[in-house]
């Protein structure tokens, strides 16, 4: 049986039909589903790790269990309970846990350096007295964090490019300015 | 360890969450997609493969009624002061026909995009919330992400196959 439950009120939606808009009967929101092949689809179940026998390597973690795999990480045993398969690879818990930040699919969230130096260096042309502070910023911003942007898809580096530039022509205008600053009290 | 393999992402559409640069991006790559949410500052990803999406639920929101409202609203006040300023002063008639000219802009935008729609997409791990945009355009969004699923999954199912479900005695919640 399908049950479409509304998603404001979680009222059972009366579904003429998939793929046009049904209004919910309480809060009168308008919603249309969209079915797959794979709403028959069970989740998939672990696989559940063998008694260890006599002469079968043991799993680190699980003594009583035979392991399965070997780490690509540290190399010890592990069983199919403790066995992480990620890009092609099989980790145990610990190595898991302590590469998780660094492997590009797991990647949940990134900070945005060079929109932070595109900004740093850009709107301070507004405020254009600060910038003579914060164009040095911008430039130590982009240099620092140049290869620190971990996306899982690819962005190009034109950001930080065009901070450099902004920066370093505030940072000329800036020297002329004193300069002339300079020579006119001389 | 091959840690920073970038995979091949084909960007399927953007859509604007708020004023405030905040954007989210659907990319799709050989069996997953790939919702990015932007601040502008910070991105945030969310990974749904294509064999693990059992339905999409298209819920078009209500909130932009009050919207339209309000931007109908806020014109209809700067048409006023618009027309109390035209006795004495040129300059605030100038001023505030042109607020009352973007405001118009904004009004036939929104009423031209339709109401905000998000996609609820569920596997059977979890149901997710994304962003696709405004009504007109997030039909032909939708399709573009269902296009991408039909290499895995098979086409959307249809009517048939609803009567069908209904009869299995097993709950399908969406």
């Amino acid at each position: 049986m399908l049950d479409v439950i509304c998603e404001k009120c979680s009222a059972r939606l009366m579904v003429e039909g998939l793929n046009v808009f049904s209004s919910c009967p309480g809060c009168r929101l308008k919603q249309k589903v969209v079915l797959f092949s794979a709403i028959e689809k069970e989740p998939e179940k672990g696989a559940v790790p063998e008694a260890v026998l006599d002469d079968h390597a043991a799993c680190i973690n699980h003594p009583d269990k035979s392991a399965a795999a070997l780490c690509d990480g540290c190399g010890a045993y592990i069983c199919n309970l403790c066995e992480i398969a990620v890009e092609e690879r099989h980790l145990c818990p610990r190595c898991f846990n302590n590469n998780s930040e660094n492997i590009s699919s797991l990647n949940k969230s990134t900070v945005l350096h060079d929109s932070c130096a595109l900004n740093i260096a850009v709107i301070p042309i507004l405020l254009w007295p600060i910038s003579c502070f914060t164009a040095p910023i911008a430039i130590f911003w982009a240099l620092f964090h140049w290869n620190k942007i971990k996306t899982p898809y690819k962005r190009g580096k034109w950001r930080f490019i065009v901070a450099c530039l902004v920066a370093t022509a505030q940072l000329i205008g800036w020297g002329i300015f004193f300069s002339f600053l300079v020579r006119g009290k001389l | 360890m091959n840690e920073n393999k970038k995979q091949s992402y084909k960007k399927l559409f953007r859509a604007n969450v708020n004023f405030l640069g905040g954007n989210s991006v659907i990319r799709a790559t050989d069996d997953h997609f790939l919702y990015t949410e932007s601040s502008g500052y910070s991105e945030e990803y969310k990974r749904f493969f294509f064999s693990d999406i059992q339905a999409m639920k298209m819920v078009q929101k209500r909130d932009w009624a009050f919207i339209i409202n309000a931007v109908i609203l806020c014109f209809l006040i700067c048409f006023l002061i618009a027309f109390v300023s035209i006795m004495d002063d040129e300059v605030g008639m100038l001023v505030f026909s042109a607020i009352t000219m973007v405001l118009v802009i904004v009004a036939v935008y929104c009423l031209f995009a339709g109401a905000p729609v998000e996609v609820i997409i569920k596997t059977a791990y979890s149901n997710d919330k994304i962003m696709i945009g405004r009504k007109r355009r997030a039909e032909k969004k939708l399709r573009k992400m269902i296009a991408s699923l039909e290499a895995v999954q098979n086409i959307p199912l249809d009517d048939a196959e609803l009567y069908r479900l209904d009869e299995i005695e097993k709950v399908f919640r969406i």
